[in-house]
């Protein structure tokens, strides 16, 4: 990594975090009597679109995301939602990512049914992970001591490998 | 307790702390003329942004999972702010600029054909060994803030630089390739590629097999999602630095493979890394593309052996790679056409011409051997073909050879009469137009 772009890469992590839990307070506020602004709408629009991405990586695993920002979203989403299925037996991936989508769908169009808070309890879990998750992400960056090899950095494969 | 009154009214003392702070730096105050103003501009779109969020707080009422996320929200944005102290040295370079002035004038033209030209560049030094950039650094920030509206709509554009290189001027075209990475945030250069080579079935079936071929022989505990991930990140970060490669031939011609290879061969060879090809492949790609801009016989005309040495090192690009490095090596070597025509529709008119250029950097080592300032005897030379012939005196003074290359770039003399033509030249250039 360029040393600067530890700045881009600060503002990208934070923004996902951010991001998520703006949702979860714009998912308050459509189960509660506040109103809901425009910019809620697209909030919760967004979760939805991201969640459905996500499980089209798990339908389709060589279509994913052309933008490195959809790309990082929904590998956090699908790291954290395997986590949540291994907790849920019974329970698999893409139901869990179709019915959360579904729920941020209604709350942006006002549609939610009586008692929600079943349903919509899990999507502010969810969405609260991504957030602690990215805060921790963000530390980390913050931290980070200046590479040196950047223009030929060698780093190890990711623990992932 | 996490998210509770008294943990939000620390949060909120502690954010507000954070931009006074920031508010009060001296650094921050207006500075004299452009250079830095939008840098500084899109500092306090982070402050404001951030004051926006402070008064978002959910109802005292609002479930515990709801105040913990405003909590947080508010731990990521003194985070971010602790993380915008950066800037405030880069403010500070801009009022004491200390890299060669002829250097800077040719950057800022790299950065008008590469990048546009609403942009604010600020070169700041680096006091370790370093060529970096950024630009919007915080965009993702202020950008994810709804509501609140951004003042600035000027890129900021920071580059590093060694401070030991300060007066290195043959260095320096390295600094197009760094705005060349502003170049392709700016104009999304890279899903221009990666839409080609989605829409290319032969890249589409090669990726198929490979995350078969990881899934089954290299990573047999992550899911083909994960490896197709992990892939296409990959090949999202080679595929920009080839860009800035690219990008960069075209602003600067043979002056940045020369600047290239002495900067980047002492740090590695055929190694990969997860965000940067193997040298040897970047050579490679950026040998064919000056070929293909009319380059070659000016290259092997002023250096023949040391154009001879840097094919051997392309040649080298083929050699074996561990798995997936192998696949994005050889989709992008098979895919360099597209890379090519991406950065030249990116340069256009603005790309260094190779019939206009080669006389006048004949003319400027002509006379630089006569120790006359190359600024042109007719007419003002092209600061970027003063540059070249920089290199071609360099090359008839320390010898066309690895040894001479690195040799060049001890030559102070000969870095300040070149400095010094590219700044006169410039100026001569500019009154020429006004006049």
């Amino acid at each position: 990594m360029r040393d600067l772009q530890r700045l881009e890469e600060l503002s990208s992590a934070a923004a996902l975090g951010l991001w998520a839990d703006d949702i979860v307070l714009a998912l308050d506020r459509a189960t509660s009597d506040a109103e809901l602004t425009e910019a809620d709408v697209t909030l919760l629009t967004d979760g939805a679109v991201m969640l459905e991405a996500a499980l089209e990586r798990t339908e389709h695993p060589f279509a994913t995301p052309k933008s490195a920002h959809g790309l990082a979203a929904t590998s956090t989403a699908l790291d954290l939602v395997a986590t949540l299925a291994r907790r849920q037996p019974g329970t698999n991936e893409q139901a869990i990512l179709r019915a959360m989508a579904t729920i941020l769908r209604q709350a942006a169009t006002g549609s939610l049914g009586g008692d929600v808070s079943e349903g919509v309890r899990p999507v502010m879990e969810l969405f609260g992970m991504i957030g602690e998750h990215q805060l921790v992400a963000s530390n980390s960056v913050l931290a980070s001591r200046k590479d040196l090899g950047a223009w030929t950095a060698t780093p190890l494969m990711s623990s992932s490998s | 307790m996490d998210g509770d009154a008294l943990d939000v009214e620390f949060l909120l003392a502690a954010a507000a702390h954070e931009i006074g702070s920031l508010r009060g730096d001296r650094r921050l105050t207006p500075l004299l003329g452009s250079r830095g103003a939008a840098l500084r501009d899109h500092l306090l779109d982070l402050i404001g942004a951030v004051e926006h969020r402070m008064t978002q707080a959910p109802p005292a009422t609002a479930p515990h999972i709801v105040r913990r996320a405003f909590a947080r929200s508010l731990r990521q944005s003194i985070v971010m702010l602790q993380g915008a102290h950066a800037a405030l040295p880069w403010l500070a370079a801009t009022r004491t600029p200390t890299v060669n002035l002829g250097s800077l004038y040719i950057t800022e033209e790299c950065a008008r054909i590469l990048v546009g030209t609403n942009v604010d560049l600020v070169v700041v030094p680096d006091p370790e060994f370093m060529y970096s950039t950024t630009s919007w650094p915080w965009s993702a920030v202020v950008n994810s803030t709804s509501g609140f509206t951004p003042s600035n709509t000027r890129r900021p554009i920071v580059l590093n630089y060694p401070l030991s290189d300060a007066d290195r001027l043959l260095l320096h075209p390295i600094f197009a390739h760094e705005l060349g990475h502003a170049s392709v945030d700016e104009h999304q250069l890279v899903s221009a590629v990666e839409t080609e080579l989605a829409n290319d079935p032969a890249f589409t079936a090669a990726l198929q097999s490979k995350v078969n071929d990881m899934a089954s022989n290299h990573w047999p505990a992550l899911p083909p999602t994960q490896i197709s991930g992990i892939i296409r990140a990959r090949l999202h970060s080679w595929t920009e630095e080839l860009l800035c490669d690219h990008l960069a031939i075209e602003a600067v011609g043979p002056s940045f493979m020369w600047s290239f290879v002495l900067f980047v061969l002492p740090l590695g060879y055929g190694e990969p890394g997860e965000a940067h090809p193997p040298t040897t492949v970047r050579i490679k790609l950026a040998l064919d593309h000056l070929t293909r801009r009319g380059w070659r016989p000016y290259m092997a005309r002023v250096a023949p052996d040391i154009t001879s040495w840097i094919d051997q090192i392309a040649g080298d690009a083929a050699g074996v790679l561990e798995p997936p490095f192998d696949f994005l090596r050889d989709q992008l070597v098979s895919h360099a056409n597209v890379l090519q025509d991406v950065a030249m529709q990116r340069s256009g008119s603005g790309a260094l011409d190779a019939h206009r250029s080669e006389p006048q950097a004949d003319e400027a080592a002509d006379l630089i051997s006569r120790l006359i300032l190359p600024v042109g005897l007719n007419t003002p030379l092209d600061p970027r073909a003063i540059l070249l012939g920089g290199w071609q005196h360099a090359f008839q003074e320390h010898g066309d050879t690895p040894s001479g290359l690195v040799d060049a770039l001890d030559d102070r003399r000969l870095q300040e009469l070149v400095g010094k033509a590219i700044e006169m030249s410039t100026v001569a250039s500019a009154w020429k137009a006004g006049a």
